[in-house]
């Protein structure tokens, strides 16, 4: 049995492609004119101010389930899908 | 990452740290920390390497031991992410035995970063950034419920973890900036030329893959398993592309006549070349991780 055999091709739900248009449309605006090699820092790149805002906007914890922590519960596949 | 936000002050705790309260920290646990996760007002870091302890983490020598209904903690952490940045740090320290012990007597602890006797020092790399710190505890007096999970569980909580660490987008898409930024060079008339449009098609075609097998390994985590052999599989290839990108493009920009390349370019080249090394070392170095995949097909 190949290892790989554990690995099941998967697709991004329906619902959670709708809410990456969204999140699109905002990075496309927050990172208009930030130069490339600025942007290739990324996850080096620290801005405690824009990971306050992606919180306000609900997309921080959002594979977390509902446990009172935060309202919307958001299917898991986020996790993966936030970051195109 | 694919528009290169600068995601690096909520990651850890929005992939790592929160999904491992989720799983092993108590109700009180749970409440204190993950809204202020999801407000982006708790920021979290992963001590786990130390001076002497890098890739074998069994070797942990940072030690918690009961005192006054909770812990006091002392050692040194190094290489750790973005910790002056960070409120917290989830530490795997000893709290039983000794480091002949290997994984036995390992814990988890939550650390208050700003308690007395926590020093942290950033480590300026060779880019002129600060990303990593070393940090030191001096008799830190921690709270009795900055215990994660259970006692003496801390190696299977943190090779769980790793899976997480192993198989995400920042896998596949550290070099993606000059990835795209030399795309958008080759798309002109000046820059196009067929081996460049080799090689673009070159690089795509690793990523389409990953990408896939990255989705395909969010499913599982999402089940609540532990692909860990397959998260290893995944860094491996995806900090080989990852490393590949900028080493390619330098080999065609420099190719070229000088005069034709972009400044902005090459500045994002100078950067990715200069961090592309640490890609295979942290979370996990290449090494380690074809020791796990080998053990994972049964070969070792």
């Amino acid at each position: 049995m190949s290892q790989l055999d554990s690995l099941n091709p998967s697709a991004i739900p329906a619902q959670d492609e709708a809410l990456r248009q969204e999140v699109r449309a905002f990075l496309v605006e927050a990172m208009r004119g930030v130069p490339a090699h600025v942007r290739a820092r990324s996850w080096s790149g620290y801005d405690p101010e824009f990971s306050r805002e992606l919180g306000r906007r609900g997309w921080l914890g959002i594979t977390f389930p509902p446990t009172g922590a935060r309202g919307a519960a958001r299917s898991p596949a986020m996790c993966w899908s936030r970051s195109f | 990452m694919n528009f290169g936000a600068p995601v690096g002050s909520h990651w850890i705790a929005d992939r790592q740290s929160g999904p491992l309260l989720i799983k092993y920290g108590t109700e009180t646990q749970k409440q204190r920390y993950l809204p202020a996760i999801c407000r982006g007002e708790a920021f979290f870091c992963i001590g786990m390497s130390e001076p002497g302890s890098g890739s074998d983490l069994a070797s942990v020598r940072t030690r918690a031991v009961p005192h006054e209904s909770g812990w006091l903690l002392n050692g040194q952490k190094i290489w750790t992410t973005n910790a002056h940045n960070c409120h917290f740090m989830i530490a795997l320290v000893r709290t039983s035995g000794e480091t002949t012990d290997r994984h036995k007597g390992l814990s988890q602890v939550i650390v208050d970063l700003s308690l007395p006797g926590v020093t942290v020092r950033p480590i300026v790399d060779q880019s002129g950034d600060s990303h990593f710190c070393e940090v030191f505890f001096d008799n830190v007096q921690l709270s009795p419920d900055a215990l994660v999970g259970d006692e003496g569980g801390g190696w299977e909580q943190v090779t769980a973890e790793l899976a997480f660490e192993r198989s995400g987008p920042e896998r596949l898409f550290s070099s993606i900036a000059l990835f795209d930024e030399w795309l958008a060079y080759v798309r002109t008339p000046q820059g196009r030329t067929p081996q460049a449009q080799r090689l673009a098609g070159k690089i795509l075609s690793q990523l389409a893959p990953l990408r896939a097998m990255s989705v395909a390994i969010t499913e599982k985590l999402t089940r609540g398993e532990s692909p860990v052999v397959e998260a290893a599989l995944v860094k491996d290839l995806g900090t080989g592309v990852e490393q590949l990108i900028p080493a390619a493009i330098a080999d065609d920009l420099f190719s070229r006549d000088a005069a034709d390349v972009p400044a902005e370019l090459l500045n994002t080249l100078n950067y990715i070349t200069q961090v592309a090394p640490s890609y295979s070392l942290r979370g996990g170095t290449r090494d380690i991780l074809r020791g796990m995949i080998a053990r994972g097909l049964g070969l070792r």
